[in-house]
C-alpha cells in the first residue's frame, strides 16, 4: 500500500518492534504518557503540562551519498529528517442553557479553541436505564450535520464561531422535559485520530436529576484523564476564574430538574512537525582535526547526547576533554552538549572538533527529560561515518562508511531507562478501559484470523502441510488455467518510484528507457498504477476508466506500452483493487457513492469500516483504513472489475497485473479477476508483518510464508506473489550478519522462494520500503548482496528503479547477464551449500555458485568454477563451459 | 464377571486437582503467554458467576485448594472445583503415526481456542494409528509432535486412548496386524442375530483370550497404553497432559455396537439388537446359564427382540405390557448383557488405572447418551447397547459404581441435546436421560463430565443448552466440558462466530485490566492497532 505512513502495514523495521511501538506507535503513545501523570499532578500549579512527552522519530538522509561529495574542501554533510510532536494546548468547555430559548428548547454547547477538526461522538441515554449504553437520539435533536455511527452514536462536526479566533462549537438542543437523561460524549479530532474522554471514560451531561452509571460532568473532583489517541483532557482548576462555573448537585439532583452548568477542561493535542538537523565534517587543515557540525531548525533547548567511536567496533565512548563549552557528561557513557541558538532564532547550531583518530559519531537529539530524536529509518542512534572524508571517491569504500546498525549494548543508558519506564507504566496503569478494549478486539480479529485460517486449510486438504507445499512446483501437478507466472525466466524491473509522478510526464521519461532496460535483460516492466486518484502516487483510485494521472495521459501510457512491447518487454499495470475513492457523499455526508463509469453506491463498500458505512458485507480480508474498501463479494462489482481489466488490457495493451493491498480481500477473488483477464504475469503484494519474539526476528518464518502461501493458493496458483518473508530474513541475515537464517530447518530457502519458487517474486526494495518513503529500507550498502542473492537463486526477481539507475547499475547488469547466460529460471533447484554465521553460499542448477558474507569461501569439487561476478562481501562462480 | 483386579485408584483424582497448581508452577517458570486472553479468577458474590463463569477457570488461582482434597468415598460434588474447557481436535489429526495432517490448521486451531480463553484440547489418539503394522513397533511421532504444539501454546491436554478407530476420518478401526486375525476366527468380532459381523468391534468376551497372535486383547490394550505413558512421559511430568480418556468400547464409548455393522454409530437412533450371537459371546452366556440353572436360557439371545429398525413395540421383547424383558428371562438375559459391559469397563479401567498410577492425570471414560426410545419403560435402545434397568433401578447405576471404584470421572457426550430438536415418536428424552446419569454417579460418587453429541450447526440454541449443562448451580455439575471438534465445519463461517461467542459468554468475557494486557500484547504478534479505539471508545 502506498499513502502515508499510518497505512502501512506493520512491517517492522530494523529496529526492535517492540521498541518502534513505544516511540511511534500511536497506539501506545497515550499509555506511555500515563506515568507522567502522578508527577505532574504533584508539582501542578495551575495548569499543567500533561503531553509533556514528545514523540519523535527522525528519518535517515535522503541525499543520495554520491551528491555529498560535490561538496567543497574536505567535507560532507548529510541531512537527517526528524519529526516531532508538539503539543498545543487549549481548553474545552461544556455549558448547559437550562433557560429555555424562544422555541422552548434548552441548549447544550460543547466547544474548543484549540484548531483542527473536531467532531462530537455522542449518544444519549434515557430515564430509568442502567449501565453506560448509548442510544441514538430523536432525530429532532440532531444538528444538522451529523451523521449516524451504527445505532448507537452520532457524529457531529464542531463549526469555527465567526469572529471567535478559533472558537469550535457545537449545539445541540433539546426540550425541557426531554425523557432523555444524559448526553454522553466524547471528542474526536480527524486528523490526528486522536479521542477526547473525561477520566477515562465517556463524559456526561446530566441533563435529568437521575443516573445510574457514568461519571456525571460537575460531580467530581479528580483528574488523571487520559483519553484515546493522542492527547487528553484534564479539569481545569479553578484558577481561571470562570463567571459561570456553577457545579450542579450531582447525584442529589432529583426529579426533572435540568440546570445549567459551565465546565472547562482542558485539551492538549498533540501535532506532529517536520524539521531536520544536519551534520557536516570537515578537515580542519591547522589542527588536523575535524570540525564537526551540527545544525537544525528545531526551535528552543535542543541537547546532543553523543559519543565517538573508533575503528569499526562500534562502542560508544567520550572523547577526551576539551569536550564543547555547555557540554555535561552523562553516566560516563556519553555527552550532552546544548546546541546554540541560531542568530536569527530559527534553530540551533554547534560545531566543535574532533580528533581525527575517531572513525564515527553517535547521537540521538535530546529535547527534554522525555523527547528524544531518532533516527526515523531503524529507530537507533544517529550515526555518522567520519572515515568517509578519507575515503570519498572511490565507490569500493561507500559500502564500508555507511552507517551500520549500532549496536544494542552501546544504547545509552539514558533511552534504555527511558524506555523501560515506559514499558512498566504501560502495565503497571489500572483502568485503561478503552485500550484494553482494543486489545480485545485485537485478540479477537487475531482468532478470527486463525480460524479463517484453520477454515481454508482444513477445506482445501490438497495444500495443508509444509511437505506439500514444498512440492508445489512438481509438474506433475496440474497447472491452473492461467498461470500468470510467463515464461519462467522473466526478470521484473520496477519501472518507478515514489516521487516518478512528479515529473508529470512519467511514462514519456520511461518510454525513453525501455531500450535501456530490454539491454540489460528485463522482461517486464511494472509500471505505476494509472488511474485518476485522489493521491498523486496513484494509490488511491477513483475513477477507474479515466487513465489520465499525474504520471501521464492515456495516450502517453498507450504509448510507453508500446515502445516497451516493441522493445521486448512486457507491462504490468498496477491495479488497486482492495480500496476505491468515493466521488459523491451518501446521505449522511459520507464519502462513499462513486461516480463514473462504475457508479457504484455504497453496497460497494464493506460493512465492517464505519469510517465509510457501507452497506456490503463484511470484508473477506483486511480493512485498508484510509478510503472505502471495495466489497467484492458482490456479483456487481467483480464483474465491473473484470471488465475493467479487460478493458486496461484490451485498450492499453497490459500485459499483467500487479495487484496492490491483496490482503483486503479474499484471494479467490483474485482467482476470478486473473482468469477473467488472463494475465502473463500477475504478482499481489501481500504484506504482513514476519514474527518476532522479544524484538528479535524469528528463525522460523514458516506462518509468515504460509501465509503467502496460502494467499496464492486461494488464487488457485494464478498470481505469484512479492516474497516479502525473503526480504525481511535478507535483512536481518545481512545487518546482523546472520547468514545462517538463509537456510531454513529442511535446508531450503526460508522465503516463499523455498516453498513455492515459481510464485514467489523476491525483490529487496520498492516503492513503499525504500524510494523516498523508506518504511522498510534494506540495509543500506548491502544491496549488492541483496541482489547477489535473488537474482542468481530460483523465483522471479524483480530490481527497483532506484536500483538500476544508480551506482548499482553496472554490477546489477552483471548479475542479470549471468542469470539469463545460466538460465536460471524460476524453478531452478538449489542446494544451500553454507549457511553459517557469516557466510551463505549455495549452488544453482549445478551450474552456478554464489556466496554472500564476510566470511572466506571457495567452490570444491571436480568442476572447474570461474568467478563471474565479485564484489563487498558477495562472490559468484560459474562451471567454465 | 466381576473377576477383574480391585486395584483401586487412587491417585486419579486427588492427583488431578494437584495438577491445577503444579500447571501453575510451570507456566510461570515458562513465562508462556498462558492463556491471556480472559480473566479467569472471579469474585465469588455473583451466584452466576461462582456457578461456573470464575469457576470454569483456574483452580489455582482461587487459593481454595482445600476443597479440592477428594477422597474417593466422597463424590466430587465440591460446588468450588473449576469446571475446564476443553475444545477437541481434528479426529484425523493424526493418521500416520508419523506426522499430522493439516498441521498449520491445527497449529492456528489450538492457538485460537487459547486465545478464546479454553483450559486445553483433546487429542484422540488411536491404536491402529499407533501400533498399526506389527505388535512390535508404535510410532508415537504425530502424535508427540501435536503434544508439542499444545504445550506450546501453554494448553492441556486431555488424550482419548482409543482401540476402536474411525474409519470415515481415516482411522482404521484396528491395527491391520489385529484385524487378519479376523479371516481365521471371525468370532472376535461382534456379531448380531443374523450373523451380521461388526468389523474391527472386538467382542467383549474375548477379552482375556489369547486369541490374538497369542495374547488377549486387554494385553494389547495394556501395551498400548503403557506405551503412550512411557513415550509421553514428560508431557505427563510437565502436565502438559491432565487427563486420560480411556476408550471403552466403539468409538471410545462404553456400550455394545448395538447399532447395524457398517452403520454410523453416532446416526442412528433405533432400538438397534443385542450384540451377543459370536462364539465367545454365546459361549460365556451358556456358562452363565448353566451356572444359574437355566441351561435352555443360554441357547442364544431372546429370539423375540426387534430388528434394528423396528419399533421396540413390533416384537416381544421389549412391549410396553407384558413384554419379556419383564419376565424372569429377560431379567437373567439383560442383566448378563449388561453385565458383560460392566465387566469389559471394570477390566479395562482397571488395567487403566494400573498404567498411569503416579502419573498426574484425571482418568476418565465415556457412556453413551442414549435418549432415543427413553421414555419407554423398557428403555430398548439403551438395553441393546448394555445399560439395562434392572429391578427398576437406575440403569447407569452399576456402571458409575464402576466408575468411581476406579476414580475415573464419567463423560457424557450429550450435553447439547435439546428436548425440542428430538422426535417425540421415538420417546426421546434427554433431560430426564441425564437425571438419571447425574442421580447414579452422585449415589456412588463418579464425578462427571461433559461432551457434546455434534457440532451446534444447525441449532444455536444447543450452545444455550450447553451453557446451562455446564453452568448449572446442581451438585453434579460437569468438572470438564469438552466441544467436539475441530473440522472444516467447525471453523466455517456458519459455526465458528457462534462458538466464540459461546466460548466468551461461559469463560466470563471481562477484561482483565491490569497485568494480563501486557501478555496479550505479546500473544498478539501482529496486533493491528486500528481503527479498533473508534469502536471501543463508545462502550467504554
Amino acid at each position: 500500500m502506498s499513502v502515508g505512513s499510518g497505512c502501512i502495514p506493520a512491517i517492522p523495521g530494523a529496529a526492535p518492534p517492540a521498541r518502534r511501538g513505544l516511540l511511534g506507535g500511536a497506539f501506545l503513545q497515550v499509555s506511555a504518557a500515563r506515568p507522567r501523570a502522578g508527577r505532574c499532578r504533584a508539582t501542578q500549579h495551575g495548569r499543567v503540562r500533561l503531553g509533556g512527552r514528545v514523540v519523535a522519530r527522525a528519518g535517515a538522509a535522503e541525499t543520495p551519498v554520491a551528491g555529498t561529495d560535490e561538496d567543497a574542501g574536505a567535507a560532507f554533510s548529510e541531512k537527517f529528517p526528524l519529526r516531532r510532536c508538539q503539543t498545543v494546548e487549549g481548553k474545552a468547555w461544556v455549558r448547559v442553557d437550562a433557560e429555555p430559548d424562544g422555541d422552548g428548547k434548552c441548549k447544550v454547547v460543547v466547544g474548543c479553541d484549540v484548531a483542527g477538526r473536531w467532531i462530537l461522538h455522542w449518544g444519549v441515554s434515557y430515564d430509568g436505564e442502567q449501565g453506560s449504553e448509548w442510544d441514538q437520539p430523536p432525530s429532532e435533536m440532531r444538528p444538522t450535520g451529523s451523521v449516524p455511527i451504527k445505532d448507537y452514536a452520532i457524529e457531529t462536526p464542531l463549526e469555527i464561531l465567526p469572529n471567535s479566533e478559533g472558537r469550535y462549537e457545537v449545539q445541540i438542543k433539546f426540550d425541557k422535559d426531554t425523557l432523555i437523561a444524559a448526553i454522553n460524549f466524547v471528542l474526536k479530532e480527524e486528523e490526528t485520530g486522536a479521542w477526547f474522554q473525561h477520566k477515562g471514560r465517556d463524559f456526561r451531561i446530566p441533563l435529568s436529576g437521575s443516573f445510574d452509571g457514568g461519571v456525571p460532568l460537575g460531580a467530581n473532583q479528580d483528574i488523571g484523564v487520559w483519553p484515546g489517541d493522542l492527547g487528553h483532557l484534564k479539569k481545569n482548576q479553578g484558577s481561571n476564574a470562570q463567571p459561570q462555573e456553577t457545579i450542579p448537585g450531582g447525584t442529589g439532583l432529583s426529579g426533572k430538574h435540568i440546570s445549567g452548568f459551565y465546565q472547562e477542561f482542558q485539551i492538549i493535542k498533540s501535532e506532529y512537525t517536520q524539521n531536520f538537523v544536519t551534520v557536516t565534517v570537515k578537515r580542519d587543515n591547522e589542527t588536523h582535526k575535524r570540525l564537526v557540525e551540527f545544525d537544525t531548525d528545531i526551535p528552543g533547548e535542543v541537547v546532543i547526547h553523543w559519543g565517538v567511536c573508533r575503528d569499526n567496533n562500534m562502542t560508544w565512548e567520550i572523547p577526551p576533554e576539551p569536550h564543547p563549552p555547555t557540554t555535561k557528561v552523562f553516566r560516563q557513557k556519553a555527552l550532552q552538549t546544548l546546541l546554540q541558538q541560531k542568530a536569527d532564532g530559527r534553530g540551533n547550531s554547534l560545531s566543535f572538533l574532533l580528533d581525527a583518530e575517531y572513525s564515527g559519531l553517535f547521537f540521538v537529539l535530546k529535547l527534554d527529560e522525555y523527547t528524544w530524536l531518532r533516527n526515523l529509518d531503524n529507530g537507533s542512534d544517529f550515526f555518522i561515518s567520519l572515515t568517509r572524508l578519507e575515503q570519498r571517491g572511490t565507490t569500493q569504500d561507500l559500502a564500508k562508511v555507511e552507517p551500520q546498525k549500532v549496536d544494542k549494548s552501546s544504547q545509552a543508558d539514558g533511552i534504555i531507562s527511558d524506555i523501560r519506564n515506559l514499558v512498566v507504566g504501560l502495565s503497571s496503569r489500572r483502568g485503561q478501559r478503552a485500550k484494553n478494549k482494543v486489545l480485545q478486539e485485537d485478540i479477537l480479529q487475531e482468532i478470527e484470523r486463525l480460524a479463517a485460517e484453520a477454515y481454508s486449510i482444513f477445506r482445501s486438504p490438497t495444500i495443508d502441510s509444509v511437505e506439500a507445499s514444498v512440492d508445489l512446483d512438481d509438474p506433475t501437478i496440474a497447472k491452473p488455467a492461467c498461470s500468470g507466472t510467463g515464461s519462467g525466466f522473466e526478470i521484473l524491473c520496477q519501472g518507478f518510484n515514489w516521487e516518478s509522478h512528479k515529473s508529470g510526464k512519467w511514462y514519456v521519461e520511461l518510454g525513453k528507457k525501455a531500450k535501456e532496460l530490454s539491454s540489460l535483460g528485463f522482461t517486464i516492466v511494472w509500471s505505476p498504477p494509472p488511474t485518476d486518484s485522489v493521491s498523486p502516487e496513484g494509490y488511491m483510485p477513483r475513477d477507474l476508466y479515466n487513465l489520465n494521472s499525474r504520471y501521464g495521459t492515456m495516450d502517453e501510457l498507450k504509448e510507453l506500452v508500446k515502445i516497451f512491447h516493441e522493445a521486448g518487454i512486457k507491462v504490468l499495470g498496477d491495479a488497486v483493487l482492495n480500496h476505491r475513492c468515493a466521488q459523491f457523499q451518501n446521505n449522511n455526508g459520507v464519502w462513499n457513492i462513486f461516480g463514473g463509469r462504475m457508479n457504484w453506491d455504497d453496497r460497494a463498500v464493506v460493512a465492517d469500516d464505519p469510517h465509510f458505512q457501507g452497506r456490503g458485507n463484511k470484508s473477506s480480508g483486511d480493512n485498508f483504513h484510509a478510503a472505502p474498501n471495495i466489497d467484492h463479494s458482490q456479483e456487481f462489482v467483480r464483474n465491473d472489475l473484470k471488465e475493467w481489466l479487460c478493458w486496461m488490457r484490451k485498450e492499453v495493451g497490459y500485459d499483467g497485473w500487479r495487484l496492490d493491498f491483496v490482503r483486503g480481500f479474499w484471494g479467490g477473488y483474485v482467482k476470478d479477476y486473473l482468469e477473467a483477464s488472463e494475465p502473463y504475469f500477475a504478482v499481489g503484494e501481500y504484506w504482513d508483518s514476519l514474527s518476532y519474539t522479544y524484538g528479535e526476528m524469528d528463525y522460523n518464518q514458516d506462518a509468515h510464508r504460509q501465509r503467502i502461501v496460502d494467499w496464492i493458493n486461494a488464487t488457485n496458483g494464478t498470481a505469484g506473489a512479492f516474497d516479502v518473508t525473503t526480504k525481511g530474513i535478507l535483512h536481518a541475515a545481512l545487518e546482523r550478519s546472520e547468514y545462517w537464517r538463509l537456510s531454513d530447518e529442511k535446508g531450503k530457502p526460508p522465503g516463499v522462494l523455498g516453498w513455492w519458487p515459481s510464485r514467489a517474486v523476491t525483490f529487496i526494495e520498492n516503492h513503499d520500503t525504500g524510494s523516498t518513503q523508506g518504511h522498510w529500507r534494506f540495509p543500506y550498502g548491502m544491496e549488492l548482496q541483496g541482489y547477489a542473492y535473488i537474482l542468481t537463486h530460483p523465483g522471479t526477481p524483480a530490481v527497483f528503479y532506484d536500483h538500476i539507475f544508480s551506482h548499482l547499475q553496472p554490477e546489477i547488469a552483471k548479475f542479470i547477464n549471468i542469470r539469463r547466460r545460466q538460465k536460471i529460471h524460476c524453478r531452478s533447484k538449489i542446494k544451500i551449500l553454507k549457511a553459517e554465521r557469516s557466510l551463505y553460499a549455495a549452488e544453482i542448477d549445478e551450474k552456478l555458485i554464489m556466496k554472500i558474507g564476510s566470511e572466506h569461501f571457495e567452490p570444491s569439487g571436480p568442476q572447474n568454477w570461474v568467478v563471474a561476478a565479485e564484489g563487498q562481501d558477495y562472490k559468484i562462480w560459474e562451471l567454465s563451459s | 464377571m466381576d473377576a477383574s483386579p480391585t486395584v483401586t485408584l487412587q491417585h486419579a483424582s486427588a492427583a488431578a486437582w494437584g495438577t491445577g497448581r503444579t500447571r501453575h508452577a510451570v507456566d510461570a517458570r515458562r513465562d508462556a503467554p498462558t492463556r491471556v486472553a480472559f480473566r479467569r479468577g472471579c469474585s465469588r458474590g455473583d451466584l452466576v458467576r461462582a456457578a461456573g463463569l470464575g469457576r470454569f477457570f483456574g483452580a489455582g488461582d482461587q487459593g481454595s485448594s482445600k476443597s479440592h482434597e477428594v477422597t474417593r468415598s466422597q463424590p466430587q460434588v465440591d460446588d468450588l472445583a473449576p469446571a475446564r474447557l476443553f475444545v477437541g481436535l481434528p479426529i484425523d489429526a493424526v493418521t500416520d503415526g508419523a506426522t499430522v495432517n493439516s498441521a498449520a490448521a491445527v497449529a492456528a486451531g489450538i492457538r485460537a481456542v487459547r486465545l478464546l480463553g479454553a483450559d486445553g484440547v483433546e487429542l484422540p489418539v488411536f491404536w491402529s494409528v499407533a501400533q498399526p503394522e506389527s505388535p512390535d513397533r508404535f510410532s508415537w511421532a504425530g502424535y508427540k509432535a501435536v503434544a508439542d504444539m499444545v504445550r506450546a501454546e501453554g494448553l492441556s491436554l486431555r488424550v482419548s486412548l482409543r482401540a476402536h478407530g474411525t474409519p470415515g476420518a481415516g482411522v482404521p478401526t484396528l491395527p491391520s496386524w489385529v484385524t487378519g486375525v479376523a479371516v481365521d476366527d471371525p468370532d472376535i468380532f461382534f456379531t448380531d442375530r443374523s450373523g451380521g459381523r461388526h468389523d474391527g468391534c472386538l467382542s467383549f468376551a474375548i477379552d482375556e483370550l489369547p486369541v490374538l497372535h497369542g495374547k488377549s486383547p486387554l494385553q494389547l490394550y495394556e501395551a498400548f497404553f503403557r506405551g503412550f505413558a512411557n513415550e509421553m512421559e514428560d508431557f505427563f511430568d510437565d502436565s502438559t497432559i491432565t487427563d486420560v480418556t480411556v476408550g471403552l468400547g466403539v468409538h471410545g464409548v462404553l456400550r455394545y455396537p448395538s447399532y447395524p455393522p457398517g452403520s454410523d454409530a453416532r446416526k442412528f437412533t433405533g432400538v438397534g439388537e443385542f450384540q451377543c450371537y459370536d462364539k465367545y459371546m454365546v459361549s460365556q452366556l451358556r456358562r452363565h446359564a448353566e451356572e444359574a440353572g437355566h441351561a435352555m436360557w443360554g441357547l442364544s439371545g431372546p429370539h423375540d427382540a426387534p430388528r434394528y429398525h423396528e419399533l421396540p413395540d413390533s416384537c416381544g421383547f421389549f412391549r410396553e405390557r407384558g413384554g419379556s424383558w419383564e419376565t424372569p428371562y429377560g431379567d437373567f438375559f439383560l442383566s448378563w448383557y449388561a453385565g458383560q459391559l460392566v465387566g469389559h469397563g471394570d477390566r479395562v479401567l482397571g488395567m487403566a488405572s494400573n498404567v498411569f498410577a503416579g502419573k498426574p492425570v484425571e482418568l476418565s471414560a465415556k457412556i453413551p447418551f442414549m435418549h432415543w426410545w427413553h421414555g419407554e419403560l423398557s428403555r430398548p435402545a439403551e438395553a441393546a447397547a448394555g445399560f439395562y434397568k434392572s429391578n427398576k433401578k437406575n440403569g447407569y447405576s452399576p456402571v458409575a459404581k464402576m466408575f468411581a471404584r476406579h476414580g475415573c470421572t464419567m463423560i457424557v457426550p450429550g450435553m447439547d441435546v435439546c428436548m425440542n430438536k428430538q422426535l417425540h415418536s421415538a420417546g426421546s428424552s434427554p433431560d430426564q436421560l441425564l437425571a438419571q446419569i447425574k442421580n447414579a454417579c452422585r449415589r456412588h460418587g463418579a464425578r462427571i463430565a461433559g461432551e457434546n453429541a455434534s457440532l451446534a450447526m444447525t441449532h444455536s440454541s444447543s450452545f444455550s443448552r450447553i451453557r446451562s449443562n455446564i453452568l448449572t448451580t446442581e451438585l453434579m455439575r460437569p468438572c470438564h466440558f469438552t466441544y467436539q471438534r475441530m473440522c472444516a465445519d467447525f471453523f466455517s463461517p456458519d459455526h465458528f462466530p457462534q462458538f466464540m461467542e459461546f466460548v466468551r459468554s461461559v469463560v466470563c468475557g471481562e477484561w482483565d485490566e491490569d497485568d494480563e494486557e501486557q501478555r496479550g500484547m505479546m500473544a498478539m504478534s501482529s496486533a493491528a492497532n486500528n481503527g479498533n479505539a473508534r469502536e471501543a471508545t463508545k462502550a467504554a
